[in-house]
């Protein structure tokens, strides 16, 4: 009896959301008409664009985190990579342009030898993911202690600043990078034979392997793809920010991973896409937003973000499972 | 005294895509051995898996000696007496002997493992039936035999009153297979039914006292062993006369050398092996699984490294060459385990079919879609893969269907040879039939077909000609018509022509 009725609910939500986005769109949609109906007024353009600048650096860290969880692996260590960023990035810089292009290249060497050495751990080491990418978190967050001694310095080159706070036509710079990272992913995933081996990779390894499919390439280049948009979001926040912290990462590993999720993507990899966790990435966000606006304190505000997390992931669950 | 003490009554099953078991009865006589036959996909091993509380029936029943016999899991069809030996080894391999036989029930003193008590009950179990095996052994040190001689002590340590078996020769050679008739009779002899699976009919005639025989989830009779003779069981079994299923290749033509084996070795499973494939030829590796064949093919497509020799064909020294160039040169690999190394569960059939030859198909790194639709399309059509959507899950197809996936996937990289391990496993009768006519189709556009089949009837129906392997060596050579089962079974002994 029981069972007939949940399978009648699954089979209804089914036939009533035929694409997950649906329910992501119907969440946003839920969201503005609350905080249209708790804050009047509050519901304008310029504010979800300010919205969408908060949200672009995890939007774009959770990217490289569903390229990762796609091929079957998860990234623990992009929080620290934006951390490292975000103090390299200050320190090489020295508020001046003249130093612009000394420090992103040094940044990108960091991100790419991170993404390099994780995926050596993970294929040659036979550590689990989960595993080695907690190594790297820890290990680039001791040398941030060492490299600064507790009491980091510098100032953000003048173009980076502009990068972290401009506007372009009322958008903000940061979220247009956001949005053409996105496209990037997309077309990578769904237009090219590399996106087609990441799904086939995260689907069946061994089957990929046997279809002659290099996969030790492919979680490789998700590693280093992963960390090179860490790095883009730790530039973006330290042009934002102008200062560097030792705790501008912390957050950002469990909420791309929440982002991922809600975005309707298995964690199991192989499966799902980039629209979702753009979305996913916005709609917590835009949830912290509405809870700042309200006046509700930090505790509360994780309560409220852990049960709206729980309640889309598992209502993706149940879609996925019928 | 033919007192039943189990009925399978009206028992039916429905797996996705196919109906594996359909009103099926079947019934056990106290101290018989029974035998139950069938083709692959007849549904043997799903009504003793319904038995064994490893799947649950659709619809029907059960009786244990007159009561109503209720199964949720494998260990309560283990309490109520009956043992299961499967095919497969299903040890853990990290625990030791002791461990595995006592699984799930092991003997407790005030909670606490009584290690003393089980291993007496092993040793004194042993020496009535004589094994030796040391209980404090680990499993992953065992060879094949040992593992299987484990799994019937794990299935007759307590006792039970119905013993099932699932091909339980498939490993052995011909003294342990006498060793186990032996303690098979020993066990009649104390009241056990017995439930014999085997595809070896001479073997079946040599111990049971009553077939059962099973086609397309269906019960086509039972017989009395003592009133019927082999070819009418196999009749039954196969529905029809063996020429009917198999391609006729008796007037087909054999080309020149396309794959060419010197002296290869493959560490602990192949030595000093040597032979030719020609172009359209089907060459099938015979002999017991576990003699080096499925390693041998894996090696040719590069999966796993020759320890010497060489390996050439069509103008390619692929020696210092791994799997992918071999893909690219046109050698595809159709693996035996479909769901676990083969298909992409998630995906859909055209991703499926299309994975292996995306290098045929990459412009500047982007996929030249229009093409790779129109090529899957062409080879759905071609070998009828019946679909209601190119983009359908291929979850949504039947065994068969999928295994036409496989084939067309290696199709596409237009192969010269084409290395196929168990064709037809888990695939349906009339399936069958169709890959087979497939495979004799692409011998005829000069692919040379290298194949091993543990199935003996498909083998011989098969092969323009047959290596039998034993121990990693080539023991008989046999070509199409002078092949038989009794002279590929003893070149599989190691015993020389």
């Amino acid at each position: 009896m029981n069972e007939n009725v949940m399978r009648e609910v699954i089979d209804m939500i089914n036939k009533r959301i035929p694409l997950k986005l649906t329910l992501l769109i119907f969440a946003t949609i839920c969201m503005v008409l609350i905080q249209y109906i708790l804050v009047p007024g509050s519901v304008t353009l310029g504010q979800f664009m300010i919205v969408s600048r908060q949200a672009s650096a995890l939007g774009i860290i959770a990217l490289g985190q569903a390229i990762v969880i796609l091929v079957g692996g998860i990234d623990l260590s992009v929080g620290s990579i934006v951390m490292t960023t975000n103090l390299f990035c200050i320190a090489s810089m020295r508020g001046s342009n003249d130093y612009l292009l000394y420090g992103l290249g040094l940044c990108f060497l960091i991100a790419v030898l991170v993404g390099f050495f994780n995926s050596v751990g993970i294929l040659y080491l036979g550590i689990a993911p989960f595993v080695m990418t907690l190594c790297t978190m820890t290990i680039l967050q001791g040398i941030c202690y060492v490299y600064t001694q507790g009491a980091p310095t510098g100032s953000a080159a003048p173009m980076i600043r502009s990068l972290g706070t401009g506007y372009f036509c009322k958008i903000p710079y940061s979220t247009i990078i956001w949005v053409v990272l996105a496209f990037v992913s997309i077309i990578i995933l769904k237009l090219t034979t590399l996106g087609r081996k990441i799904y086939a990779v995260g689907g069946n390894s061994r089957a990929a392997e046997l279809s002659g499919i290099n996969s030790k390439a492919i979680i490789t280049f998700a590693y280093i793809f992963s960390a090179i948009l860490s790095m883009i979001a730790g530039v973006i926040l330290s042009g934002y920010l102008n200062i560097s912290s030792l705790t501008v990462g912390g957050d950002y590993v469990n909420n791309s991973l929440a982002a991922v999720l809600i975005g309707g993507n298995a964690i199991s990899g192989g499966k799902g896409g980039i629209i979702g966790v753009v979305f996913g990435a916005f709609l917590m966000t835009y949830l912290l937003a509405i809870l700042t606006m309200l006046g509700i304190g930090e505790v509360g505000k994780l309560i409220v973000q852990g049960i709206v997390i729980f309640t889309v992931v598992a209502l993706q669950g149940i879609r996925q499972k019928s | 005294m033919s007192s039943d003490c189990l009925k399978m009554i009206g028992i039916s099953k429905r797996f996705p895509g196919v109906q594996a078991l359909d009103d099926v009865d079947f019934t056990l006589k106290r101290g018989e051995i029974h035998a139950l036959v069938g083709e692959n996909g007849a549904g043997k091993s799903t009504l003793m898996n319904i038995l064994g509380g490893n799947v649950k029936a659709d619809a029907g029943y059960m009786e244990l000696n007159g009561k109503i016999l209720d199964i949720s899991c494998p260990i309560e069809s283990l309490n109520k007496g009956i043992g299961f030996v499967h095919q497969e080894s299903n040890l853990l391999e990290n625990l030791t002997v002791l461990e595995n036989i006592f699984l799930a029930r092991e003997e407790t003193k005030l909670g606490i493992l009584n290690h003393q008590t089980m291993r007496d009950k092993i040793v004194e179990f042993q020496s009535i039936y004589g094994y030796q095996i040391d209980p404090d052994r680990y499993v992953s040190s065992l060879s094949i035999v040992e593992k299987q001689s484990v799994e019937i002590i794990r299935a007759l340590i307590c006792d039970p009153q119905i013993l099932i078996l699932d091909e339980p020769t498939a490993a052995l050679d011909s003294n342990e297979t006498e060793r186990l008739f032996s303690i098979l009779s020993q066990l009649q002899n104390k009241g056990v039914a017995i439930i014999y699976i085997s595809h070896r009919i001479e073997e079946i005639f040599k111990i049971s006292q009553r077939i059962t025989v099973l086609k397309d989830g269906k019960v086509v009779g039972v017989r009395k062993t003592n009133c019927v003779d082999k070819d009418e069981i196999i009749s039954m079994m196969v529905g029809r006369v063996l020429e009917d299923i198999y391609p006729n290749r008796k007037n087909h033509l054999i080309g020149k050398p396309v794959l060419s084996l010197r002296n290869v070795s493959i560490h602990k499973h192949i030595h000093e092996v040597s032979f030719d494939l020609h172009e359209g030829e089907i060459l099938g590796l015979g002999g017991l699984e576990g003699h080096g064949q499925r390693e041998l093919l894996r090696a040719i497509f590069g999966d796993i490294a020759f320890s010497g020799g060489s390996l050439f064909g069509c103008g390619n020294s692929y020696d210092k060459v791994g799997m992918r160039k071999r893909i690219h040169s046109g050698i595809g690999y159709v693996t035996h385990d479909r769901r676990g190394d083969g298909l992409f569960l998630n995906e859909t059939v055209q991703k499926n079919i299309a994975i292996a030859s995306l290098h045929l198909r990459n412009r500047l790194g982007f996929i030249d879609t229009n093409q790779e639709k129109k090529k899957v399309l062409e080879k759905i059509e071609q070998m009828s893969i019946k679909i209601t959507d190119i983009n359908q899950s291929i979850t949504d197809l039947s065994g068969g269907n999928q295994q036409k996936v496989m084939l067309a996937r290696w199709l596409l990289i237009n192969p010269y040879v084409l290395l196929i391990d168990e064709p037809t496993k888990g695939v349906d009768v009339g399936a069958r039939m169709s890959v087979y006519q497939i495979i004799d189709q692409l011998t005829k556009e000069g692919i040379g077909i290298l194949l091993f089949t543990s199935d003996m009837m498909e083998l011989i129906g098969l092969s323009d000609r047959i290596l039998v392997f034993y121990e990693g060596k080539i023991s008989g050579e046999l070509k199409r018509g002078e092949a038989t089962e009794e002279k590929i079974m003893r070149a599989a002994s190691g015993i020389r022509e």
